[in-house]
């Protein structure tokens, strides 16, 4: 179970910016951008491609860098970091699941579910055991030595869900994690984030194009031209 | 699950890529090991101590001296003792048991080198005093199957004698060891009075004087003395100690050691652009997997680590075998009866090289790959933007 009270603010941007340069070209994402994001909360993205959702979970999960503003988790500067001290961030904090799996195609299910537990000091035989521990939370416990691809797609992205969970950080953050699925399987998986939302407390962020993926979320926001319009909120 | 299992997965997706490039590598660690082998076999020890001089004909070291210059020598002040020798190319029974045996004074000659060759007194005494006695050295005893008390007859390659045949008689007093790599334990030894009795030209005349200056006489200015003593002369000499006659003597190779520096280099180059492309085109189609790691939390330093551990594992495998069957081909070599091989060897320091150049190479092969693939972006690698 993650550690904090449910409710109090996680993530907090403040004037964000975020500008790629093309060339001489400048794009401006983001301008005096500003989101808070509160602990067990399961938030959904929506909004056009281009839009900068992606962008905005980069941002959130320190794989990339504001062009001005704040970024704050706990209170604590994330936009401040040095590479290596937002990497172990990373490994203690948020799990990422991608639209396209990710999984390493060498690795077999339960490999794959131990790699972020590597990072850690735990013995291989912990280690072992707590990536079978989440595995079986996404219901793969009989699929552990499987390699990728002997996995169907929905199978695939439960083991990285349980790859993104293993290391039992606060924070999921989800890249259009059904995109790639039937809405049988997406259905799924989506339960699987609910579940981990509501029992075990996890911060869920969950960038999709998918109105029925999105209903699964207790706050959905709209995001165009880098401003944020709140479409649903539970509180 | 663990990091070195990551990394051996990892080189296993390419199977035929991995072979080939072990090959590669373990192909480059055998040219290494036999070629330093083979360049170590060349080096002769030129410590100090030495107080021998060497002298020759200015000319070069195939014209021979007059005999009478040994006694002008003797007179010399600073000079300690002298001896001298000249040498008759030779082989036994057949052409392909070629051997040299230098005709020296026994006595003096075996005093002069007695920091170089070990016999037995028993046995020194009794080749000084047998007129055609013949003192062999055991690596050659042991190679032509040849022991002490024996009567052998040796052909020369270019010597006559008066008789006009070339068959030379000798009985073997002693068998000999090479205590120092400046003796390369290859030659026999005879009485010089023999060969010059017998022979049909170049009568009275020696192919090398060897002198002991006095202790603590200075060696450049005996050997300045005694080439002054010739100086316009009809045969003039050129006087150096043993230890740069030594290193002169295998400067005459020198081309060889620097195929062999060539060789070994080209080798290591070629290898090294291998492995910095295996590595390259290995880490880019990884660059998505990369990116995901980075996204697990591993850092740039680690994924370096771990790429540049890939190519250190990949060197090993490769290279150590290669070291390995380098050390056997030395040794079939060393027993394969050849002559210019007798005194090869794969002594524990190129062992040593050999894996410092196998990390060398790991390092260098893999660094900027490393690098580039250590500070991938995962929001670009991820094609999310």
């Amino acid at each position: 179970m993650t550690e904090g009270s449910r409710g109090e603010e996680l993530f907090t941007l403040r004037h964000v910016s975020k500008i790629f340069r093309n060339g001489d070209e400048k794009v401006e994402i983001f301008s005096d951008f500003n989101l808070s994001i509160r602990r067990g909360q399961f938030v959904a993205l929506m909004g056009p491609s281009g839009s900068g959702k992606s962008t905005l979970l980069n941002l959130l999960g320190g794989l990339d860098r504001v062009s001005s503003g704040e970024i704050l988790y706990e209170g604590r500067r994330l936009d401040q970091l040095r590479e290596n001290e937002l990497a172990a961030w990373r490994s203690r904090n948020v799990g990422f699941v991608f639209q396209s799996y990710n999984l390493i195609p060498v690795l077999t299910a339960v490999q794959n579910v131990e790699l972020p537990l590597l990072l850690t000091k735990l013995s291989g035989k912990k280690r072992r055991a707590n990536a079978k521990v989440a595995l079986q939370l996404v219901d793969l416990e009989n699929r552990l030595n499987y390699l990728p691809r002997k996995l169907s797609g929905g199978q695939q992205q439960r083991v990285a869900i349980a790859r993104a969970i293993a290391s039992d950080p606060a924070v999921l953050l989800c890249d259009e994690p059904t995109g790639n699925l039937d809405r049988s399987s997406a259905d799924g998986v989506l339960q699987i984030l609910k579940s981990l939302n509501e029992d075990h407390g996890k911060t869920i962020i969950m960038v999709t194009h998918d109105p029925a993926a999105a209903r699964f979320a207790s706050t959905t926001y709209h995001l165009d031209k880098g401003q944020l319009a709140t479409l649903k909120s539970a509180a | 699950m663990t990091l070195t299992g990551l990394v051996r997965k990892n080189l296993l997706r390419r199977k035929l890529r991995l072979v080939l490039l072990l090959f590669s590598i373990f192909i480059a660690f055998v040219l290494f090991g036999v070629l330093i082998s083979f360049d170590q076999m060349l080096k002769v020890d030129t410590s100090g101590g030495d107080r021998r001089l060497v002298v020759l004909n200015k000319i070069s070291y195939t014209e021979p001296l007059p005999v009478s210059y040994v006694a002008e020598v003797r007179r010399l002040n600073g000079v300690d003792a002298v001896s001298y020798a000249s040498w008759l190319l030779s082989f036994y029974q057949r052409r392909t048991n070629p051997v040299v045996v230098y005709a020296v004074e026994p006595s003096s000659f075996l005093d002069l080198q007695s920091d170089d060759i070990a016999v037995a007194p028993a046995r020194r005494d009794a080749f000084v005093k047998d007129r055609v006695g013949l003192l062999v050295s055991d690596n050659t005893a042991k190679k032509l199957g040849l022991r002490v008390g024996q009567n052998i007859a040796l052909s020369s390659l270019a010597v006559f004698k008066t008789d006009g045949s070339q068959s030379w008689t000798f009985h073997i007093d002693g068998i000999y060891h090479a205590k120092s790599s400046r003796d390369d334990g290859l030659a026999l030894y005879m009485h010089a009075e023999y060969l010059n009795e017998a022979r049909l030209t170049g009568k009275d005349t020696v192919d090398m004087i060897w002198v002991r200056s006095s202790p603590g006489r200075n060696l450049d200015a005996v050997a300045s003395q005694i080439d002054n003593l010739f100086a316009n002369s009809p045969v003039e000499t050129k006087t150096s100690s043993a230890s740069e006659f030594a290193k002169a003597f295998i400067a005459q190779l020198g081309n060889v050691t620097l195929v062999i520096t060539l060789v070994t280099s080209a080798a290591f180059i070629t290898i090294l652009l291998i492995v910095a492309n295996t590595m390259s085109m290995a880490f880019r189609e990884r660059t998505r997997e990369l990116a995901v790691l980075k996204s697990l939390g591993f850092s740039s330093a680690r994924l370096f680590r771990l790429m540049v551990g890939e190519a250190l594992f990949v060197s090993l495998l490769g290279g150590i075998p290669g070291l390995l069957v380098a050390h056997a081909a030395v040794t079939g070599l060393r027993l394969s009866g050849s002559t210019i091989f007798q005194k090869i060897d794969m002594p524990g320091s190129v062992f040593v090289l050999g894996l410092i150049a196998m990390v060398l190479l790991a390092g260098l092969g893999s660094l900027l790959p490393a690098l580039r693939a250590a500070s991938v972006r995962p929001s670009v690698a991820l094609g999310k933007v």
